[in-house]
């Protein structure tokens, strides 16, 4: 077996990675109502990159999405707010406010219910609401055992619901756009990338990210040995700790209190770049959503989780 | 276009070892998260023989729970790998169990590496042949063998020979330009990455030496430009027509073709996602030419005269049927290749595969599963390559009009070029060049019934039941003519037979345009039903009586008209106190009292019949 290599043909990957992607979301164009779902991490970071180039030097032709839970850190916000002035996105914000307001929180409710009310039900009623026929979305086959089973466009029955077990075909570049009634799909166009690539292909393209992916000395808590960053009092109130300072980042970015840190002194691209070639461990681990039940992507997603 | 993301596809029959010898290639190339890999020395399935603590390669690639509950695989699933290379490869591991051929299809279709797992000691079976078949018919060029369990024959030089002089007989003629066959034990990682010494009279490649030298080989292909436009693209001062190379190459002031108008045009400019001189095959572009042209969503930009050839209406195709939806004789479909969209017959079967007998079968439908050789007509010209040639422009799908669902995959072989189908220029269009435009034969089919008899709803399932079959159809509604056309007349006997005779000519109209037209109308007098008859060959008029009994029309009244007439509210009603003249020799009489599904297929059956007549 040869010398490993990974890096001698990292720009041409990119640059396949790159035209399919770009591929698919013109495709999505084809149908009636798209979206782009934006959650202001590294993935929907290069999705929106990649959605300007598909459509340059033309603007892009359909609006973004955020379901905001309420819990998501003040500085995705800001960074959200920050690009789509600057871009001159149309944004649209989706939160179950009936939900917020009978007070369901991580802490309620638990970490799976929270998640189906806070993002399941909330995508589920903006997608409705919006009429939207298609949602693009930057979720990897890498990223989780489920997500590996999922075509680039993933046909979701009434009420969002995913029928693993008998999936529409794909084939070539040839995308079924026919919708039955009540029925909408779901695009993947970053399906082939992994974790490395979104990064590599971050630090190629010079894309600005939310700066709680690079380490800095953050207040926190430790809760049953994950290390929780304290963006509001409510965290601290829940736990009744006082925060303390560490050097952290995080390799994913969800709602905070389900989002485990990790000490790191890492605060460039290419440290981060290193970091994950040496350490190789799985992204979502820092999730402590996916955690509870074997498969408990493959459940959220049958109920329209994206 | 250079492939550095390359891929494969992994089958073989089920129990064949396909999850243990892929997990392997996947710790082996360093793919796999060290967390994820702890997880498969910790968790066991049923009936698991590997002892905790070491890894259950297996585990590595199940993905649904339904999946691990029977341990089986159900769907294709795709997995990375860093090749020694550097390069990618994207494996998608495909399932072993016959009923899900489907999905191994699906998983084929990209391939342009197969490794296929036999087991050394249960030899070639069914499921292995029919494997490599469908890896042939999809296009893959270059085969591995792995000869799996090697161990349970004790690395057994001579079986292994067997096993492969057996199998080269039967799949060398499938079209791959190479096969290589390793012996390989994937429980134990008998040359998977390494090398073993279990089998030192073997000298070959291990699966990851001849992964790595294979994704090293750039396909040959097409130099033709193919741009299927995908979108277009406007901004404040121009229009941009987007795509992705299918095949050739595209630099600005190049003149190319656009299709299916043939319109020449001299690109301007390119946009790419990378700035570069010469775009090449596989670059996402958005070109813009020096002269407005008109072109959307489904035209190719090619080059000039580079497509004639490629312009066909009727082809002949591999085709594989993945519905439980049994294809007849009467369907058409929509087919879609890329960002192209065309109606479709599947005009002749001239077989079906059976890959178990390797015979050819005479066929007249097609089942979930069926492997065929047919004809395809489309209703206009359009530009598709071989699938040798390019796979993207020669591979399409067929859906279904009703469901929507895909219900085919095909790969074109050739087109057929037939006299009757050149357009004579020096002709002006008529009736007939319309409906072989179609595809089928027009006609007229006039619906005369009181009110409420039901011809509305039967109107509606026949159009329904033609639409789906590709028939193009338009139904000509009473009411609704009388909220237009006819909005100026009244219901006197000269009004209704005035807005009989406008019908009648707008149905001929319809009926020349090479369209079905369904006419739903009271039409309650004889003469007015005559005249409109004489506008009309025999064999295109069809005069269809809904003979429903007037208790039924009276206790449906869905317009309230019979109520009201008994309450001397409407006048000259028809039915309650006006004389309904019912036809004397209709074509066909139905009862609007039947079962819809039954009266629409004798009134489709009409339409079905008249296809046979001049």
């Amino acid at each position: 077996m040869g010398e490993m290599n990974r890096s001698a043909f990292d720009d041409a990957v990119l640059d396949e990675l790159e035209a399919q992607a770009i591929w698919a979301i013109r495709e999505c164009a084809s149908f009636q109502n798209p979206v782009l779902m934006y959650s202001v991490g590294k993935d929907s970071t290069v999705l929106l990159h990649l959605a300007r180039k598909a459509f340059a030097p033309g603007p892009v032709p359909f609006p973004i999405l955020h379901i905001n839970t309420g819990w998501k850190f003040q500085e995705m916000i800001t960074f959200r707010d920050q690009t789509v002035a600057q871009l001159g996105l149309d944004l649209r914000v989706h939160s179950n406010f009936e939900a917020m307001e009978a007070g369901v929180s991580p802490f309620s409710h638990g970490s799976d219910e929270y998640t189906r009310i806070m993002k399941t039900v909330a995508l589920r009623e903006a997608l409705d609401a919006g009429g939207f026929d298609v949602a693009i979305g930057g979720a990897r086959r890498d990223e989780e055992r489920s997500r590996a089973k999922e075509r680039m466009f993933s046909l979701r029955g009434s009420g969002h619901s995913w029928d693993p077990r008998n999936q529409r075909p794909e084939f070539w570049n040839t995308v079924n756009n026919l919708l039955p009634e009540g029925s909408t799909m779901r695009a993947f166009p970053i399906s082939n990338w992994t974790e490395l690539d979104v990064w590599k292909y971050i630090r190629r393209e010079d894309l600005a990210v939310v700066p709680l992916y690079f380490a800095s000395e953050r207040p926190t808590i430790e809760v049953n040995g994950s290390i929780l960053m304290v963006d509001d009092s409510r965290l601290t109130d829940e736990y009744n700790q006082a925060p303390v300072m560490r050097k952290i980042r995080f390799r994913t970015l969800g709602c905070y209190p389900l989002t485990a840190a990790e000490e790191s002194n890492t605060n460039s691209l290419d440290e981060l770049i290193d970091e994950l070639e040496t350490t190789n461990r799985s992204e979502r681990a820092g999730r402590l959503i996916d955690g509870e039940g074997q498969s408990s992507m493959e459940a959220k997603k049958l109920e329209g989780y994206f | 276009m250079p492939k550095n993301v390359v891929f494969a596809v992994i089958c073989g029959s089920v129990d064949d070892g396909k999850s243990t010898v892929l997990g392997r290639l996947l710790v082996d190339s360093n793919s796999i998260p060290a967390d994820t890999l702890e997880q498969a020395r910790t968790t066991r399935r049923a009936g698991s023989v590997i002892p905790v603590g070491e890894i259950d390669y297996s585990l590595l690639t199940d993905g649904l729970e339904s999946e691990r509950e029977q341990g089986i695989t159900i769907d294709v699933a795709y997995r990375h790998m860093y090749l020694p290379s550097g390069r990618r490869l994207i494996m998608s591991d495909s399932p072993g169990h016959e009923q899900y051929t489907r999905n191994m299809t699906v998983a084929t279709a990209k391939a342009d590496i197969g490794l296929l797992l036999v087991d050394a000691k249960r030899g070639v079976r069914s499921q292995t042949f029919r494997h490599a078949n469908i890896c042939g018919l999809m296009g893959v060029k270059k085969l591995i063998v792995a000869v799996n369990k090697m161990d349970s024959v004790d690395y057994s030089q001579e079986i292994f020979n067997e096993v492969v002089s057996g199998l080269d007989a039967k799949i060398k003629s499938l079209g791959f330009e190479t096969i290589e066959y390793i012996p390989v034990s994937g429980l134990i990682g008998d040359n998977v990455s390494a090398l073993s010494l279990n089998t030192n009279w073997f000298t070959g490649n291990t699966i990851m030496s001849a992964l790595n030298e294979l994704s090293a080989d750039q396909p040959i292909e097409s130099t033709s430009l193919r741009i299927p436009i995908q979108a277009v693209i406007r901004t404040v001062d121009n229009r941009g027509y987007a795509g992705q190379i299918a095949s050739g190459t595209l630099t600005v002031g190049q003149s190319v073709q656009i299709y299916p108008s043939g319109t020449q045009a001299t690109v301007s400019k390119i946009t790419g996602a990378k700035i570069a001189e010469v775009y090449v095959a596989g670059d996402a572009v958005n070109v813009e030419f020096e002269h407005e042209i008109d072109a959307a969503r489904g035209h190719m930009i090619a080059g000039i005269d580079e497509a004639n050839q490629a312009v066909s209406r009727v082809f002949l195709t591999d085709l594989i049927w993945l519905s439980d939806k049994t294809h007849t004789k009467q369907q058409s479909y929509v087919l879609k290749c890329g960002p192209i969209e065309v109606t479709a017959n599947v005009s002749d079967i001239r077989y079906v595969n059976d890959m178990d007998a390797n015979e050819q079968i005479e066929a007249t439908n097609l089942n979930m599963n069926d492997v065929a050789r047919v004809e395809i007509t489309l209703a206009r010209p359009t530009l598709l390559d071989p699938y040798a040639l390019n796979r993207d422009l020669g591979g399409f799908i067929l859906c279904d009009r009703l469901t929507q669902e895909t219900v085919a995959a095909g790969m074109v072989l050739h087109s057929i070029q037939r006299e009757s189908e050149v357009l004579r220029h020096d002709f002006s269009v008529n009736r007939e060049q319309r409906e072989s435009l179609n595809g089928h034969k027009s006609c007229v089919l006039w619906l005369t019934g009181l009110p409420s008899s039901g011809k509305s709803t039967i109107a509606d399932e026949v159009e329904k039941s033609l639409f789906s079959m590709g028939y193009r159809t338009m139904i000509i509604d009473g009411d609704t003519v009388r909220t237009g056309l006819s909005s100026d007349l009244g219901f006197t006997n000269e009004d209704r037979s005035e807005n009989v005779r406008r019908v009648a000519h707008l149905a001929n109209l319809v009926m020349q345009s090479g369209v079905v037209a369904i006419v739903a109308l009271v039409s309650p007098i004889a003469s007015d039903r005559d005249k409109a008859r004489e506008l009309f060959r025999d064999a295109d008029y069809h005069e269809i009586f809904v003979d429903t009994p007037l208790a039924v029309c009276e206790s449906r009244d869905s317009k309230g008209l019979y109520k009201r007439a008994k309450q001397n509210l409407v006048a000259n009603m028809t039915g309650a106190n006006h004389g309904y003249e019912a036809p004397e020799n209709p074509e066909l009489i139905v009862d609007g009292s039947s079962p819809l599904s039954e009266t629409t297929q004798r009134i489709v059956d009409l339409v079905l019949a008249r296809q046979d007549k001049p």
